[in-house]
């Protein structure tokens, strides 16, 4: 005779309040696809730069016990289209990289999170490159922090400015940047720009500790930036280009943190790393230019935000920075020629203001003299407050024109 | 090419919101010394009265009608699992049957510790869900492929239910007889309607819940928790809709004719006269589970007087306009089964397969056959997934048209499959908005060829 016994103590819980998202788990298996066979290589390719242990995002997608309790929640972002979160949609322009899942991922996962989560033949999934090499080769410098930045145990959220000990013989083409987190858990954003006014420095010298706060300092306005880094981006480089870094310029890179629930608590260091590729010093020079609305008449009423800019030169189209200050539906950019060709460049649904990134285009959009950029947006109600709501920074190449051959 | 306006563009994938997180759960659980693992996995604080198998005493019980299949009483001879190769012990939290782990963890979203269960594999038809096989095949009533479900596997005594052992052996009350086994349906196995009507889940993905129209002018509500088991109505409040019209000055629904649940007796469903209907009539239930939970709304349809639930493993016609291809359809199911659509070899012959489906949802969602969706929705976007080696036949510019609609299609597909199964026509409706715009395009493309 034999009953089925558990010993355990239940406990008094007066209100237990459940916003995990409950799982299917428990449903019949009925898909066809299972974790080790179907969705591990999605989850891997397209989710692991921050859904993978230590980084960024709260849970792990890579093994099968971390990932299936949370099948509701992944079943809910993947068909609300909110993750993965790239926002750039497909279709309208092309962008190297691209990170939305195709029709095809997005069934598989689906079907399998609704399915009963099955896990299939377990297996040993080989973790892939080591994490110590540099995506694009061996970098030309690598710049570290010069000490560890230790976020208290009370601060969930910070930024923070390092100034970056670059000792450049004079004036250096960069061609390439790439950014390796100290505490991958804890960085969420990594942007790297040049300082020509002095006043990072400055403020990093009066600031005790390493690094200095500041929300929005003077020299970012405007700055060179030469990167816009978010967790699982691999780094792209210019081809035969190259951003410009003057003499005497200092270089800053701005980190945003913000711990996890592992973290909450916790005092966290840490010591961040950029490698950055130099180009050859005659390479075509990079410009900057900032696409905005004209600040005289006002024009941020409403919810609909609109304006132009026309090109008065040759210039091809290599990469654009979204500068959102406000929370928008929707923002896009067509290229409108001189004969009225509308030419698709970017659309951004949903965008998320703190997830500055740089899209880079699969190839130059050459723009002729003469060509309109036509910026829409579509912001949500109440969020103008002043401040420019939208805005791009455009990386430009003038087109070289070849000059006459003497006779 | 089809330009979308900037403006349906830009908003389209914002404006599809899910709010589908579970609505707040409030546990209640008395503090107590050891338990026999029985009471602990049939008391919970839900239940209003106590629960056991099939024969128990309990007088509220046996009032009830019993549910399809909580439970399967093997006979000794006719096990389903094979005893000389017994699935190992695993462990499962009593408030949270979804969390099973291989070892004693505390529970990853309560922390109570895990109490031992075995779960056994086993085969099923979809609709004739008495059917429970060791090995696949196809059920011997309509010949449905079975689909694989897992079962909790114990031991009983035929003669003494009240028994249960995690190990075969004898039964300690008559040493006569040997232990049979049991098996019991984990949640979520069972979503076919006990009483002939229509059956949805809630969005807190717990409770179930019933909607019939037994008699002229009389809407019966039954309620179910997590194993689809028939619960009191308890701290649950709801109404009854008939017509809700748009109220310019306060820009919101309002409800014109309603009428508040009143609790049949002994709690045992809502009931409420709304007036004898014209048919086919909507009603739609709004439900608060629990005092300051979201309420929740569900929308049923009734294009007949619903057949008397006495048996309720019948496959009762549910009278919902189908216009498709099927000749019938299982009843309230939130997976795909062993859904299998033929592929047609031609990339037209696809899209016309396709615009077929699409017809079919497009009438289920008017008729209100919202727990039918599933299938021709989920047809549809593996006909869609067909296209897709086929594209580079199409001119480039049709060829990113069609690819962006394929994945309109396939998310929009799995959002019907969802909502359908919650009975929320609002959602339904906003879901087919995508789904039946990519359709279009798609049949429009290769309409074209």
């Amino acid at each position: 005779m034999i009953y089925r016994h558990a010993h355990f103590i239940v406990a008094t819980i007066t209100t237990a309040i459940l916003i995990v998202a409950i799982t299917d788990a428990h449903k019949p298996i009925t898909s066809k696809y299972t974790y080790h066979q179907d969705v591990y290589p999605i989850f891997l390719n397209q989710c692991g730069g921050c859904h993978s242990a230590d980084a960024v995002a709260p849970m792990s997608l890579l093994t099968y016990e971390d990932a299936y309790p949370w099948a509701q929640s992944i079943k809910e972002e993947v068909v609300n289209l909110t993750m993965p979160p790239w926002q750039a949609e497909y279709g309208f322009g092309a962008f190297k990289h691209e990170g939305s899942l195709t029709a095809r991922q997005l069934d598989i996962v689906v079907e399998w999170a609704n399915g009963g989560t099955p896990e299939g033949i377990t297996t040993n999934h080989d973790p892939g490159e080591p994490k110590n090499t540099w995506s694009l080769g061996e970098p030309t410098f690598i710049l570290e922090m010069p000490e560890p930045f230790s976020l208290p145990a009370d601060v969930s959220e910070a930024t923070r400015h390092f100034v970056m000990p670059a000792a450049f013989d004079g004036e250096t083409m960069i061609r390439a940047v790439d950014f390796r987190p100290g505490t991958a858990a804890i960085v969420r954003s990594a942007i790297l720009y040049v300082d020509l006014s002095g006043e990072a420095a400055a403020l990093d010298a009066a600031d005790p500790a390493p690094g200095f706060d500041a929300e929005n300092p003077n020299s970012l306005a405007g700055a060179q930036i030469l990167t816009a880094w978010l967790p699982g981006q691999e780094a792209i480089g210019l081809d035969q280009a190259g951003y410009v870094v003057p003499v005497g310029a200092d270089l800053v890179l701005r980190l945003n943190y913000k711990k996890t629930w592992t973290y909450e608590g916790l005092e966290v260091d840490d010591q961040s790393l950029l490698a950055l590729y130099a180009a050859d010093p005659g390479v075509a020079r990079v410009e900057s230019i900032v696409l905005q609305p004209p600040t005289e008449n006002g024009s941020n009423e409403g919810p609909l935000v609109s304006f132009s800019s026309h090109l008065s030169r040759d210039l091809d189209l290599l990469a654009i920075l979204p500068n959102l200050e406000a929370d928008a539906l929707g923002v896009q950019i067509e290229a409108v020629a001189i004969n009225g060709e509308r030419t698709p460049v970017i659309r951004l649904a949903s965008p998320r203001p703190e997830w500055r990134t740089r899209y880079w285009l699969d190839e130059p959009l050459r723009l002729t003299q003469g060509t309109t950029l036509e910026v829409q947006a579509i912001l949500r109600s109440g969020s103008a407050e002043g401040n420019v709501p939208v805005s791009f920074t455009l990386d430009l190449l003038p087109v070289q024109i070849p000059t006459a051959e003497p006779n | 090419m089809m330009q979308l306006n900037v403006l349906t563009a830009l908003i389209g994938s914002a404006v599809v919101a899910v709010a589908a997180f579970p609505a707040n759960l409030t546990l209640e659980v008395s503090e107590s010394g050891t338990f026999e693992i029985q009471d602990v996995v049939k008391e919970s604080p839900r239940y209003q009265f106590r629960f056991s198998d099939l024969g128990a005493s309990s007088s509220a019980q046996a009032n009830l009608p019993q549910p399809v299949i909580p439970s399967l009483v093997r006979s000794a001879d006719d096990p389903l699992v094979d005893e000389s190769n017994l699935p190992p012990f695993s462990f499962t939290c009593p408030m949270h049957p979804e969390i099973h782990e291989t070892h004693n963890v505390p529970c990853p979203i309560c922390n109570m510790n895990l109490v031992e269960t075995r779960r056994a594999e086993a085969w099923t038809c979809p609709i004739h869900s008495v059917i429970l096989e060791g090995e696949d095949g196809v059920c011997p009533i309509g010949g449905r492929p079975l689909m694989p479900i897992r079962l909790e596997l114990t031991w009983t005594c035929s003669d003494h239910p009240e028994v249960t052992s995690s190990e075969p052996g004898i039964c300690p009350i008559d040493r006569q007889q040997k232990l049979v086994q049991r098996l019991n349906s984990l949640p979520h196995e069972d979503h076919s309607p006990k009483h002939g009507g229509t059956f949805f889940m809630a969005p807190d993905n717990w409770h179930h819940l019933e909607g019939t129209y037994p008699d002229p002018g009389r809407f019966v509500l039954y309620l179910y928790d997590n194993y689809s088991q028939p619960m009191n109505t308890g701290v649950a409040t709801g109404r009854a809709v008939l017509r809700e019209t748009y109220n310019v000055s306060l820009d919101s629904m309002v409800e014109d004719i309603a009428y508040p649940l009143t609790v049949g007796p002994e709690g045992r469903f809502f009931e409420v006269h709304i007036g004898e209907q014209e048919l086919p009539t909507a009603v739609t239930a709004k439900i608060r589970f629990e005092p300051g939970a979201v309420e929740e709304r569900f929308d049923f349809i009734f294009n007949s007087i619903t057949d008397n639930p006495a048996d309720p493993t019948s496959l009762t016609p549910r009278s919902v306009g189908l216009g498709g291809t099927q000749a019938s359809l299982p009843p309230a199911a939130a997976t795909t089964g062993t859904l299998l659509v033929n592929i047609p070899e031609e990339p037209n012959e696809i899209a016309t397969e396709l615009a077929i489906r699409n017809a079919t949802v497009q009438n289920l969602v008017r008729d209100g056959g919202f727990t039918e969706i599933w299938i021709p929705a989920l047809e549809a976007k593996d006909l869609a997934l067909a296209l897709t080696p086929h594209l580079d036949l199409l001119a480039p510019d049709q060829q990113l048209l069609v690819r962006l609609a394929v994945k309109e299609l396939v998310r929009a597909a799995w959002l019907l499959d969802w909502h359908g199964d919650l009975g929320n026509r609002q959602r339904v409706e906003a879901a087919y908005a995508i789904f039946g715009q990519a359709a279009d395009i798609i049949t429009a493309t290769y309409d074209r060829q």
